[in-house]
């Protein structure tokens, strides 16, 4: 678990994304949206209702006019082109107004636990005129430009869980729908999708109501919802260790039990190997202009070609084909390559691998009890053991160690400080674990070898968060990132892309070491399209999009 | 208005840094804190108290609590001097290993709480002292209900504030060069 490889990862099928709209075609969830009341100037109020079998949720919209010195995806924006909420129920008009008056705030107002999420969104400003533009005028837009971009809206953060009032994860999580990791925050995304494609419809049809069209429906799907992410999520994946591990674990195990398959049959290999086109299709439309990322995106083209080449003339016959393929690629390819035939290895073996997405959500509060009774001397041993990676750093130099990550007073958003030995290094927040185990195994070299970990630790409280991780990570062998998360040379946007990739976002567009721009749901159904529809087939485009 | 359990505790949590604690015990402090606030409880004004509370660690119930915790032995029967804010003592005597059978009484000052493998139960919420001596000793499962679990802190603004002051000495004055290079950001949205 390094960084270079958790910053090459995919989505799978086993993305937070994949799992809702799973759920929600197998139940046979139904959508309307009972409020639309959104004036030529694009301000208003729309309610996106989804209705499963024992509860709905509601979106609620909030349109804004956003004059363009305004438009910022940074933390520190105070107003959007549109704000959202994920109501627990139908709204009544009392808290449609309540949250008309809180929700645009953001960070600045207060939802209640009746509310699940609270999220914003900016406009592409480029694609939305040129949209608008077209439809209003009886055509449709230029598949170039919506391949270029991807999207209408840009969403910034999307709070969960307990954020400024709203009700907590614990509260849902006995639900079904919600018992997976992030399926509040996932269906609030694909309800935005949604509303941005009907809005821009309906701008261009209060532009020009004689002429206006709506989009063509194959084009429309090429809309996904963007999203841009800083710093703030880096931090997510160290704070939650047990989550972490079982996210990984969860992949891990889906990967051995597909390469643990003795034979395979003609029609999987299809299916795979058609996947491999498609992803070819799909990074040809990726596009970055970060040089690493534009390095990656060639070795990632690179890496398929080989892959589609080598898949096309091996014997699929042999036992363990897919063991053997594995094998190959992890001296073939490179980790781009290689990450992205995780995902496509498990894309034709849904019946093996699909159960484990009950496995992905974590009780991290149990986790939480230091055994002190272990002695100083089996202490030493089990950091020892776990942190081996670290304690071989030399951690004198000073590229070792470079980095602070602090919370800022202005709008509380994490942030990452170059200078190590300036101010903000008694702000650092304990997110660098490699570190910490090296600073604890030196006092525990220095304490008795029979004294109780519970001792030690009265005597060195500021060892207590590094003590707690070394025993959960002794529990769960992927809580922990095997790499020095303050070096010199570490990319934030590496612990930006392993998360988002979770969650099932697709082309990745780093816009400097710790800011990516991603795209959600692209490709896939909307709400009206899953009753008649597939509902998992759409993460790449399919293939007779390419003969276009 | 209410507050959620997860950014009380994450407030706690800050606010126990802010005041002195190592980060490790104040993830213990803001866990303390949601649950007392999640049996309505005064979880964040007791912490509050205690960070404006000076004392050594033979007073401080996270000092006392984490150190029971980790011992893993049942704290019955004990007596402590003087405890500040001593209700914060009460989610590490449930935590602490013990037999499934076993009911602990303690007595903070006036007032008395009875823990248990189901449940927790308080007389009077309003004799909880600021400071007190402490008596941990077996007892009997009352016949009443336990306390009922909330989902939400209904604590006043008043004492969320205080804890804010405490939590805001974690935060880093910001600077341009920190708004500009901190985040990444730079690059226009206006795209």
């Amino acid at each position: 678990m390094k960084l270079a490889r958790m910053g090459s990862f995919h989505q799978t099928r086993l993305s937070f994304m994949r799992i809702l709209l799973r759920r929600l075609k197998a139940e046979n969830w139904r959508f309307d949206a009972p409020v639309f009341d959104i004036d030529m100037r694009g301000q208003g109020v729309a309610v996106y209702a989804a209705h499963g079998p024992e509860r709905s949720y509601s979106l609620i919209a909030f349109a804004n006019d956003l004059p363009p010195e305004k438009r910022s995806d940074r933390v520190i924006a105070t107003e959007w082109d549109a704000t959202f909420t994920l109501f627990d129920g139908g709204p009544e008009q009392a808290d449609i107004e309540r949250l008309r008056a809180n929700v645009p705030l953001q960070e600045a107002g207060r939802i209640s636990e009746r509310e699940l999420s609270l999220s914003r969104a900016n406009r592409s400003v480029r694609l939305w005129d040129h949209v608008v533009d077209r439809l209003a005028s009886g055509q449709q837009p230029d598949v170039g430009m919506v391949e270029q971009v991807g999207y209408l809206m840009r969403t910034t953060a999307v709070y969960g869980s307990g954020k400024f009032g709203a009700a907590d994860r614990e509260m849902v999580m006995d639900r079904p729908e919600f018992q997976a990791p992030f399926q509040v925050e996932m269906l609030s995304v694909f309800l935005t999708r949604a509303f941005v494609m009907d809005l821009v419809e309906h701008m261009a049809r209060l532009r020009a109501p004689e002429t206006a069209v709506p989009l063509d429906p194959a084009l429309r799907r090429r809309f996904g919802i963007g999203n841009s992410t800083g710093l703030g999520m880096a931090p997510f994946l160290i704070n939650h260790p047990v989550l972490l591990n079982n996210w990984m674990a969860v992949r891990e195990e889906a990967l051995a039990r597909v390469r643990s398959q003795t034979a395979t049959d003609a029609a999987t290999v299809a299916s795979f190997t058609a996947h491999i086109a498609r992803a070819q299709e799909n990074t040809r439309l990726w596009r970055s202009e970060h040089p690493a990322q534009v390095r990656k995106l060639a070795d990632l083209r690179g890496d398929l070609d080989a892959l589609a080449e080598h898949a096309a003339r091996m014997d699929w016959t042999a036992p363990m084909p897919w063991d053997r393929l594995w094998r190959w690629a992890e001296e073939a390819l490179g980790l781009e390559g290689q990450e992205a035939l995780l995902s496509l290895m498990l894309e034709p073996h849904g019946a093996l691998v699909d159960g484990l997405e009950c496995c992905l959500a974590a009780d991290e509060a149990a986790h939480r009890r230091i055994d002190g009774t272990v002695s100083v001397a089996r202490m030493r041993e089990r950091v020892e053991a776990i942190y081996d990676w670290a304690l071989r750093i030399d951690w004198t130099r000073p590229e070792t160690h470079a980095r602070v990550w602090y919370t800022s007073e202005e709008k509380l958003e994490p942030r990452l400080e170059d200078d190590a030995t300036g101010e903000v290094a008694a702000y650092a927040l304990p997110l660098c674990p490699g570190r910490d185990a090296a600073l604890l195994r030196a006092d525990l070299q220095r304490a008795d070898a029979d004294e109780t970990l519970a001792a030690f630790l009265m005597r060195h409280p500021e060892h207590r968060h590094i003590a707690r991780r070394a025993q959960i990570a002794a529990r769960f062998p992927y809580a922990e990132i095997r790499d020095n998360t303050i070096a010199a040379n570490m990319l934030p946007i590496d612990l930006l892309r392993a998360k988002l990739s979770c969650f099932g976002a697709t082309h990745f567009d780093p816009r400097s070491d710790r800011w990516v721009r991603i795209n959600m749901f692209r490709g896939a159904p909307f709400p009206g399209d899953l009753v008649a529809g597939e509902a998992d087939d759409w993460m790449a485009p399919a293939l007779q999009e390419q003969s276009r | 208005m209410s507050w959620s359990l997860v950014e009380t505790e994450a407030l706690a949590r800050k606010a126990a840094r802010g005041g002195g604690y190592s980060w490790g015990q104040a993830e213990d402090a803001g866990a303390a804190v949601r649950w007392l606030e999640a049996r309505g409880l005064p979880g964040a004004a007791a912490l509050a108290d205690l960070l404006e509370m000076p004392g050594d660690a033979g007073s401080c119930p996270i000092a006392l609590g984490t150190s029971l915790c980790d011992r893993g032995e049942p704290p019955a029967p004990m007596t402590i001097a003087e405890m500040r804010a001593p209700v914060l003592l009460v989610p590490f005597l449930v935590w602490v290993a013990k037999p499934d059978d076993m009911y602990l009484a303690a007595s903070l000052g006036a007032a008395r709480i009875i823990l248990g493998p189901d449940g927790v139960w308080l007389d009077d919420v309003h004799r909880l002292p600021e400071r007190a001596g402490v008596q941990i000793s077996g007892a009997k499962r009352p016949a009443a209900p336990p306390i009922a679990i909330r989902d939400r802190c209904s604590c006043g603004a008043d004492v969320m504030e205080a804890l804010d002051r405490f939590a805001l000495r974690t935060y880093a004055p910001a600077t341009e060069r920190s708004r500009l290079a901190g985040a990444g950001a730079g690059l226009s949205d206006n795209d």
